[in-house]
């Protein structure tokens, strides 16, 4: 199963929905539940969801930082991504320029995540 | 891309895999800890690469199985009801909607004649519907169900009023009367079943509260678990909805149960804009079937989400034959919408629209005059009450 750390994202049940059209159970549980909880659901994987908050504000989400301990795979996407930037000693920034809507993605990667 | 902060520095082993015009760190990953991100939302990108993303990380990265289904769902289900169950009994309230038809049948494959479905006629329910959930659940499923026929209770309490919210409360006000009432008869139920789902959840447990960080009130039977000291069965509760069809469906419920259109709770009440009178719903029931018969043979039915009829409070003036008549306006909403957030009105064919508004006007004695609404969902609601 996966397990989706809820940061607040509008689109959360859409991604958990499009986890379970892949025949792949998931559950979403809110950042403060406890590494006993986690470790009983058992996940394969972990989605760190995006989130309206800005990683430094006051009374931003946080989840236990011990799941990156857990030798499973994660994948943090926008406010989950930052999360997992600053847990691991990386630098987050408050950006410029904003990006709303389409962009083109350049990958410089072809293989593994971002293969095919 | 909808993002304001974006990151300075990556933590050690990360490398960049993929970049825009403007943000530096667009996708990243440490191969080696199996840690990777995004820094826009894979779900809601419209071409394939979002969901290619997606099936990577769970098949290629985290070796998932693709073992979820509907199938294998009903197998654990059915075991964790029967666990928390144990030989108790179990009431749900039956409304004839996907959700408690669904749970219903569930509970029935894991406990047999220890559930007891209760039906509430409320008085303002569709032509034939108590027929319908008797004939389904009772003759077909074999299902404990009782019939509270409250009809009468529910009109009498409805009399003379005409606020909406007022006519809403007094609905639900009375739904948990009848219900307490209809439980206190059974005795030593221990556990109340409600079809929960996982929006629901969800919203009402999010860290931000969310859209809707309350329970629906539909959900919430009243003070009956405190009175009753009953504990509460939900086994849809980690499921949304199109799963919750795919199970009615794996059950073996019908198309039509499965895919039925949402009907309100306050029924025909809010359909009828002004006081309810049995006059007023015997002519709304009317052409509420008809537009029912004509909706589903010309194979509509599955495209909209909702289409029903509704009776104004105002008269206007006709000719029949050679008579003058002043009659009721009956108004036809028909709409479609993925969620109910927001909804169009649906471009019913022409020919459709000639045929309900002949029939309606033909067949229904008070209505001499059919009106389309054309109105979408912002700024008008699907219903109008």
């Amino acid at each position: 199963m996966i397990l989706i750390i809820d940061f607040g994202s509008q689109y959360n049940q859409l991604i958990a929905r499009r986890v379970r059209e892949n025949h792949v159970y998931c559950q979403i549980e809110p950042p403060d539940i406890s590494m006993d909880a986690i470790r009983e659901l058992r996940p394969e994987g972990i989605i760190l969801s995006g989130g309206p908050a800005s990683i430094y504000s006051k009374g931003a989400p946080r989840v236990d930082k011990d799941i990156f301990k857990l030798g499973i795979p994660i994948l943090g996407i926008c406010y989950g991504l930052q999360y997992m930037v600053d847990s691991l000693g990386g630098k987050v920034i408050g950006s410029q320029k904003r990006e709303y809507g389409f962009a083109e993605l350049l990958v410089q990667k072809q293989t593994g995540f971002l293969k095919g | 891309m909808s993002h304001g902060d974006s990151i300075g520095a990556l933590p050690p082993g990360f490398a960049v895999t993929a970049v825009t015009a403007n943000t530096p760190v667009a996708a990243t990953e440490d191969t080696k800890r199996g840690f990777y991100g995004l820094q826009f939302h894979p779900e809601v990108v419209h071409t394939r690469e979002g969901k290619k993303m997606l099936a990577n990380f769970l098949f290629d990265i985290c070796r998932c199985q693709k073992s979820w289904s509907m199938k294998s769902f009903i197998h654990h289900a059915v075991e964790e009801i029967r666990q928390q169950v144990g030989d108790e009994k179990v009431i749900l309230g039956l409304s004839g909607g996907v959700d408690s038809s669904v749970a219903a049948v569930l509970l029935n494959k894991a406990i047999g004649k220890q559930l007891i479905c209760v039906f509430v006629d409320n008085g303002v329910l569709r032509e034939g519907e108590a027929g319908r959930v008797i004939e389904m659940f009772k003759k077909n499923l074999h299902i404990n169900l009782r019939f509270a026929r409250a009809g009468k209770i529910f009109l009498r309490k409805l009399k003379g009023v005409t606020d909406p919210e007022k006519k809403r409360k007094i609905i639900g006000r009375t739904f948990i009367e009848v219900f307490d009432q209809e439980a206190l008869k059974i005795k030593g139920v221990k556990f109340l079943a409600q079809g929960t789902l996982y929006p629901d959840l969800i919203e009402s447990r999010s860290a931000f509260g969310g859209p809707s960080a309350v329970i629906k009130s539909h959900h919430n039977v009243g003070g009956l678990p405190k009175k009753m000291n009953l504990k509460l069965v939900e086994p849809l509760k980690h499921l949304f909805k199109d799963e919750v069809r795919l199970l009615g469906k794996e059950l073996g419920l019908a198309d039509d149960v499965v895919w039925r259109q949402p009907f309100p709770g306050p029924g025909l009440a809010i359909r009828i804009i002004g006081e309810i009178t049995p006059e007023r719903l015997s002519i709304l029931r009317k052409a509420d079937t008809i537009l029912w018969e004509e909706i589903r043979a010309k194979k509509l039915y599955y495209k909209l989400w909702q289409s029903f009829a509704v009776l104004l409070p105002i008269k206007s003036v006709g000719i029949m034959g050679d008579q003058r008549t002043y009659e009721n306006i009956l108004a036809i909403r028909a709409v479609t919408s993925d969620d109910a957030m927001t909804a169009d009105w649906a471009p019913l064919p022409h020919d459709v629209l000639a045929r309900l508004s002949n029939r309606i006007i033909n067949e229904v004695r008070g209505v001499n005059r059919v009106v389309y609404d054309i109105s979408s969902k912002p700024p008008s609601t699907i219903e109008w009450e």
